[in-house]
């Protein structure tokens, strides 16, 4: 589980987050929504510690890491996963040593088991034969399954993804989706993925933080999204026409 | 204030550069990459530009030397004086500043803006000793080495050349080579292109690592690393040649 509490954050002058509080729960998949610039990204990054914040405190499982040092906070980056927006791939290296490299840093595997370890990893993304090749020769789709199946190759406890389905076309990020939400439920971890995709919110949010103009605006879950009547999120969500179409059938039916 | 607040970020930057590595092993790896990519891939270069360097300079002292009581061997000798003092620890550097600086803070910086750079951090990995502090160290292992090369294929470019034009003798110019020579020379062009390897490999870094934007940034960053570094240089060697002779 991940508690935030409080959390602000500005950047020179410019307040982005303003008292944030939200907690993140195991085995669900756990998404921070809302519109370009509205301060989720900077959420996101200042929960894996990218960000340091201006006050407020962040909660792995009861452990601070507002206050740890780089010694302490390594305990925690073993138990961490991150998936960045494109992939964030390491070019001057093949997919399978992209996969390796975590293991090369926190685990005392021998290289044949390391091998074994990234071929398993890869193959639970659905990705086979491609460990020799190059990020640059894979497809956008690919790129994101290699990034998920580095993040997942030390058994993470925690699961960060930042907009996984951006640039990919409706059934590749439906893959992707379900790819996220199968790995949270069969690895028990706790799963941010910050998007601003409405089919992640529809298919995966189990749990859902709302974040507008750097404040937590709204918190459910998809279902929830159905029936709120908080106007920002109406128009953040349902501004198109086929998802208005798609929440007034969902309402009839239930 | 400009300037000052940017040798502070340098001074700051390095400072994270050669602070302990976490795990050893992985920069070993490293280490081996960046002695490849930027000694063996900057061989044929240096090569190419010494013999033709030292070719010219055997030319052109020939062509001046119109005094017929000015010895033959001078050529010999000017032609090793040039390469040994200036040309292969300084001009060489210039052009590894060149061809190095760009591409590292052109890789850096691309690395910046594509996230993987923020990716290593969440991995606990220093980024900016996990890059840069190899490039460093390969740079240092690998540019005396480049000078020791390029002295003695410059040198060799003015033999062949020399005799080839008929400029000089076998002989003379053999004797030029051996006529007053000064150990230290070599000593002192050694230490310049130590000190030049840390300036051509860490300020590219420092411009790539500190990159925002897009590909426009990363152009710019490169050209401003390839100019800063190249001056650096420039006053380095005026500062360590009167330091140092």
């Amino acid at each position: 589980m991940i508690r935030v509490e409080g959390i602000c954050k500005s950047f020179e002058h410019k307040q982005v987050l303003t008292d944030i509080d939200a907690v993140f729960e195991p085995g669900k998949v756990n998404l921070i929504i809302g519109k370009s610039g509205s301060g989720k990204t900077v959420l996101l990054k200042s929960i894996i510690g990218l960000h340091t914040v201006d006050s407020g405190h962040i909660y792995y499982d009861d452990r601070d890491v507002t206050g740890m040092d780089k010694r302490q906070m390594k305990d925690i980056r073993k138990e961490l996963g991150v998936v960045f927006q494109g992939g964030a791939l390491f070019d001057s290296l093949t997919v399978l040593e992209n996969v390796i490299f975590p293991l090369n840093l926190f685990s005392s595997m021998s290289e044949k088991e390391k091998v074994e370890r990234a071929l398993f990893c890869l193959n639970r993304v659905n990705l086979n034969n491609v460990e020799s090749l190059s990020p640059a020769e894979i497809s956008g789709g690919m790129k994101k399954r290699v990034a998920i199946a580095r993040a997942i190759v030390l058994q993470p406890k925690y699961l960060f993804c930042d907009e996984p389905n951006s640039g990919l076309d409706p059934l590749t990020s439906l893959v992707i989706d379900n790819l996220l939400s199968e790995l949270t439920h069969e690895y028990n971890m706790t799963t941010i993925i910050n998007t601003h995709d409405m089919n992640s919110v529809f298919e995966i949010g189990e749990k859902i933080i709302f974040i507008h103009e750097g404040r937590k605006e709204w918190e459910g879950s998809n279902v929830d999204v159905m029936h709120s009547d908080n106007a920002a999120l109406n128009e953040f969500l349902f501004t198109s026409k086929l998802n208005r179409m798609a929440r007034e059938r969902f309402n009839k039916r239930s | 204030m400009k300037v000052l607040n940017r040798i502070g970020a340098y001074v700051l930057f390095m400072k994270r550069v050669f602070s302990k590595p976490e795990r050893k092993r992985v920069y070993t790896k490293e280490l081996v990459n960046e002695l490849e990519k930027l000694g063996l891939n900057s061989v044929v270069l240096v090569m190419i530009i010494s013999f033709f360097i030292g070719a010219v300079l055997t030319l052109q002292t020939a062509y001046n030397m119109s005094s017929p009581f000015l010895p033959r061997y001078l050529i010999g000798y000017l032609t090793r004086e040039t390469m040994l003092l200036e040309f292969s620890s300084t001009i060489v550097s210039l052009i590894l500043a060149g061809k190095i600086g760009s591409n590292i803070a052109s890789e850096i910086g691309s690395m910046k803006i594509t996230e993987q750079i923020e990716a290593l951090e969440t991995m606990g990995v220093n980024s900016a000793s996990y890059l840069v502090a190899p490039k460093i160290v390969a740079a240092l292992v690998i540019n005396p080495v480049l000078y020791v090369f390029s002295v003695f294929i410059g040198i060799i470019g003015g033999l062949l050349t020399g005799l080839a034009s008929g400029v000089v003798n076998y002989d003379d110019y053999i004797h030029g080579l051996h006529f007053a020579f000064n150990p230290y020379y070599v000593t002192y062009s050694i230490i310049k292109t130590l000190f030049f390897a840390v300036v051509f490999t860490s300020i590219p870094a420092f411009y790539g690592y500190n990159v925002r934007g897009g590909a426009l940034e990363v152009g710019k960053a490169s050209t401003k690393a390839v100019v800063d570094s190249s001056i650096a240089i420039l006053v380095l060697n005026l500062v360590l040649t009167n330091i140092l002779l």
